[in-house]
């Protein structure tokens, strides 16, 4: 097949291809996929370089595992899964800290009445919002990234990070309290 | 319940997670409360912000990495397979012993292509000797090619020289004041990789002092030094 020839190729086709051993399939496929795994991995880990080495990580296990991949899930989704999946080992092989922080770290999120100003933000920058996701505690952002960007559900959540839905969902309402912090001190 | 509990419960208030007579507590108390009502207005901002955060472009250099690892080479063997950054793959070590020849050469080559594709951020322009097929690439927005053939590969695009050296000695300098902080398994990497590309720079230039215009040689020097330049400003920059 050419390399025009591939170009309305569904994934299902491209993956098949790419099996036998079709680089300019599995380039089509890279071409297709490669911003939503890099973005991820960039949130998720919060630096470009990492982030560039874990999008190759996982396009090269995408490449090794595609036999395996059944075909009636979606290609899209068993992508995300692995490279949330890899990040994940990631973070574990380097010891990053995933629990929550201690009570103390946890009440400095919420706000005693009378303590500050009580207007809502008028606006969130994009860049800013990126920036301060990026200055979230990995636990926090992992959490915050996963269900608020990605739409994981909290019982997914438990499930990949090993921990219970409780603790996913109140990990998520930190991360979003931190957020605001950051982006209101910026602000 | 104080401000505190309720503000504990406004994620799960804007995710719908709430069973009824909870929301209904919920939804009093920030009718009443400012302080809360703020915050609830800034969670769901923040919410409807981060659905709509765009998607990043890698930089070209992943595919061409990802590319040098799985195309079947007619060697069988993969082109470029440098050490990728920071992952601590080394260098293949060099025995003092060898001497310049053909091997050496090839060996030196694949090394300084591996290291120069991983370093630099755009596209490279790989051109082999002699010229058989090789693999053309189309990204979707620009035509790259790879080019294989015996493994040979030289990373060609002239640089200024001095400019460069220039450039390496502000960026030792800079690194000899900030290596005290490093741990011992980075300054490790550090040494293995500048004492490979330094060990590479002099054989070239000894070779340069003899065979002043061999061209090939020039290209080995010259991608060696960008390399050399490449590592140096990744480790700066630590
Ligand atoms: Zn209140």
């Amino acid at each position: 097949m050419t390399i025009k020839a591939l170009e309305g190729a569904s994934d299902t086709e491209l993956v098949a291809r790419s099996a036998t051993g079709d680089v300019d399939a599995f380039g089509k496929l890279y071409e297709k996929h490669r911003r939503r795994v890099y973005s991820l991995c960039l949130r998720m880990l919060g630096n470009p370089t990492e982030a560039e080495d874990m999008t190759q990580d996982v396009f090269m296990q995408v490449y090794r595992k595609l036999g395996s991949f059944r075909g009636e899930a979606a290609f899209t989704t068993w992508l995300h899964r692995l490279t949330v999946n890899q990040i994940l080992m990631h973070f574990r092989k380097r010891h990053v800290r995933m629990e929550a922080p201690t009570e103390d770290e946890d009440l400095k999120e919420l706000i005693e009445p009378g303590t500050e100003r009580p207007q809502a933000m008028s606006v969130v920058d994009r860049v800013a919002l990126e920036q301060a996701i990026a200055q979230l505690p990995p636990g926090y952002r992992a959490v915050f990234v996963l269900h608020d960007i990605e739409g994981y559900e909290h019982e997914e959540i438990a499930h990949l990070l090993g921990c219970s839905v409780g603790t996913s969902k109140s990990q998520l309402h930190k991360a979003r309290m931190k957020l605001r912090k950051i982006l209101r001190s910026e602000g | 319940m104080g401000c505190l509990a309720y503000q504990e419960k406004i994620s799960d208030y804007i995710d719908g997670l709430l069973p009824i007579p909870e929301r209904q507590q919920v939804e009093a108390h920030l009718s009443t409360c400012r302080v809360c009502h703020a915050i609830y207005q800034d969670l769901v901002m923040i919410c409807e912000a981060s659905r709509n955060l765009p998607d990043y472009e890698p930089s070209e250099v992943v595919w061409q990495r990802i590319l040098a690892e799985i195309a079947p080479s007619g060697a069988g063997a993969p082109i470029a397979r440098g050490p990728r950054w920071p992952v601590r793959r080394f260098l293949p070590p060099m025995s003092r012993s060898l001497r310049w020849h053909p091997a050496w050469a090839v060996a030196a080559l694949l090394v300084i292509v591996g290291v120069t594709a991983v370093f630099l951020r755009h596209p490279i322009q790989l051109i082999e000797q002699p010229a058989p097929s090789g693999i053309h690439w189309t990204d979707g927005h620009r035509q790259l090619t790879i080019r294989r053939t015996n493994r040979i590969i030289v990373h060609k695009s002239h640089i200024q020289v001095d400019l460069v050296k220039q450039r390496i000695d502000e960026l030792q300098k800079r690194i000899e004041a900030a290596q005290i902080r490093w741990s011992p398994e980075v300054r490790a990497l550090y040494e293995r990789h500048l004492s490979a590309i330094n060990h590479c720079l002099n054989n070239c230039q000894n070779q340069l002092t003899r065979q002043s215009r061999d061209p090939a040689v020039r290209d080995v020097y010259e991608a060696t030094l960008r390399a050399k330049l490449e590592l140096l400003k990744q480790f700066a920059e630590m």
